[in-house]
């Protein structure tokens, strides 16, 4: 799994990939290994273009790579005009530390894999293991396009004050209801001395592995 | 007509009928599929330099190699054949299930999806791994057609071939895969096809929200480019 790569992948979870949180996915556990590929200057620059750097950023610094430049290195076309041959041998300083530049990308673009690990999705949690270099995004049947949805209408019976219950239940529970949607509560008040009881109903989906 | 349609637990099926079959036979079904077809070699090499695309059910990646000026990220069902494509580099290499792709929508320049959406056992699944396809791409604007998408499928007309299916014959067979190599040697496997019927395609491109920009047929498979739907 390629640094590169991380840039154009989300959670395979349908209903993740409208939320912002399930790209980048982050990795786990990472262990790296360094590949030899042939250095190609126009292939990176051409490629550039189409790289989220903020996403890039947050993967590098996570894999522990801190020295990431902080904008888009800019892709100018090449300064140097062959068919004017008294300046085809001068390299001016910037061009020597715009290559450094770009073949530091290089290595940590396409030279830099993660042969073992995990790769967790930010929105539902989903963990993706990698084995060999290869990432493994088959979904359990469950999260699958296949996977049914479930009703699950329950009771609770609040007798203290409703809102600290219900953000208490709320921020015990906020795991185990991810990537549920509520389709309805009503709320019944028994009187001052016996609190309420809310009756709640939710699609979700069957409990995920962690 | 349709006696071969599968019936009860779709994904079971496609597991023990295409996903387990290719696992099996990965190596030998590798080493017969080497050389690009013409028209698939042409849509990458028209390709920009720069572009980034997916290459959906890649098998053993023989068209990584074709534009070495672009970028791809490769996925596959089957383990056995992602690890057989992943020695092309710079490209990337990933498991996955081409109707649940782990990839942003709307982002990729280019898709190609060779002899993939054939193995789909049902209409539904069938438009859902081209719909799959489409939402991947960059979205098409008034202005504009976004990404570009070549699909291919194998064809029902196919008189003249080994197989001679033609017209009127049974959409949903069982191909035997007769291994000729390694210790299974003689031993068949059957995978599962849907064989398209000309303009089945077109439909189901059309069906998925897409618009076909080209189409054609070629050595008994059917083929079309296709984008998002302009709005």
């Amino acid at each position: 799994m390629k640094i590169l790569t991380v840039n154009f992948l989300t959670c395979a979870v349908k209903a993740c990939k409208t939320s912002s949180l399930s790209f980048p996915l982050h990795f786990k556990d990472a262990e790296l290994e360094q590949s030899d590929i042939e250095y190609n200057a126009s292939f990176l620059r051409n490629i550039l273009p189409r790289i989220d750097w903020e996403a890039f950023k947050i993967t590098a610094n996570e894999l522990g790579f801190t020295t990431v430049p902080s904008e888009k290195p800019t892709i100018s076309a090449p300064t140097t005009d062959l068919s004017t041959p008294d300046i085809v041998n001068t390299t001016s300083h910037t061009e020597v530390s715009h290559d450094k530049v770009m073949r530091d990308l290089h290595t940590l673009l396409l030279e830099t894999e993660v042969r073992e690990g995990k790769m967790v999705c930010g929105n539902c949690g989903h963990e993706y293991r990698i084995k060999e270099g290869i990432a493994n995004f088959l979904l359990p049947s469950h999260l699958g396009e296949l996977s049914p949805f479930i009703l699950v209408i329950f009771t609770l019976h609040l007798r203290l004050d409703l809102q600290e219950s219900a953000s208490c239940l709320l921020s015990s529970q906020a795991n185990l209801w991810k990537g549920s949607w509520l389709i309805g509560c009503s709320l019944t008040e028994h009187g001052p001395s016996e609190g309420y009881s809310v009756k709640v109903h939710v699609w979700r989906r069957p409990q995920m592995e962690h | 007509m349709t006696s071969n349609v599968p019936k009860g637990n779709i994904g079971q099926y496609e597991e023990i009928h295409v996903h387990q079959v290719y696992e099996e036979i990965a190596s030998h079904f590798s080493s017969t599929r080497y050389k690009p077809w013409p028209i698939v070699e042409r849509f990458l090499k028209d390709l920009a330099p720069g572009s980034v695309g997916l290459d959906i059910g890649c098998g053993n990646g023989k068209y990584l190699a074709v534009n070495p000026n672009v970028f791809i990220v490769a996925s596959d069902r089957s383990v056995n054949l992602v690890k057989i494509a992943s020695k092309h580099q710079p490209h990337s290499y990933l498991l996955a299930d081409n109707l649940t792709l782990p990839h942003p929508l709307g982002f990729f320049d280019f898709a190609i999806s060779i002899a993939v959406v054939h193995h789909l056992s049902t209409p539904q699944r069938r438009i859902q791994a081209v719909a799959a396809v489409l939402e991947s791409l960059r979205r098409s604007t008034g202005a504009e057609i976004g990404g570009r998408a070549l699909i291919y499928v194998w064809a029902l007309e196919q008189r003249h071939s080994r197989r001679g299916w033609d017209e009127g014959d049974d959409q949903d067979v069982l191909v035997p895969w007769v291994m000729k190599q390694g210790p299974e040697e003689g031993k068949t496997f059957n995978r599962y096809y849907h064989l398209y019927r000309q303009g089945e395609l077109e439909h189901d491109i059309v069906e998925a929200g897409g618009v076909v920009l080209e189409y054609g047929y070629e050595k008994d498979n059917w083929w079309a480019i296709a984008a998002p739907k302009p709005p």
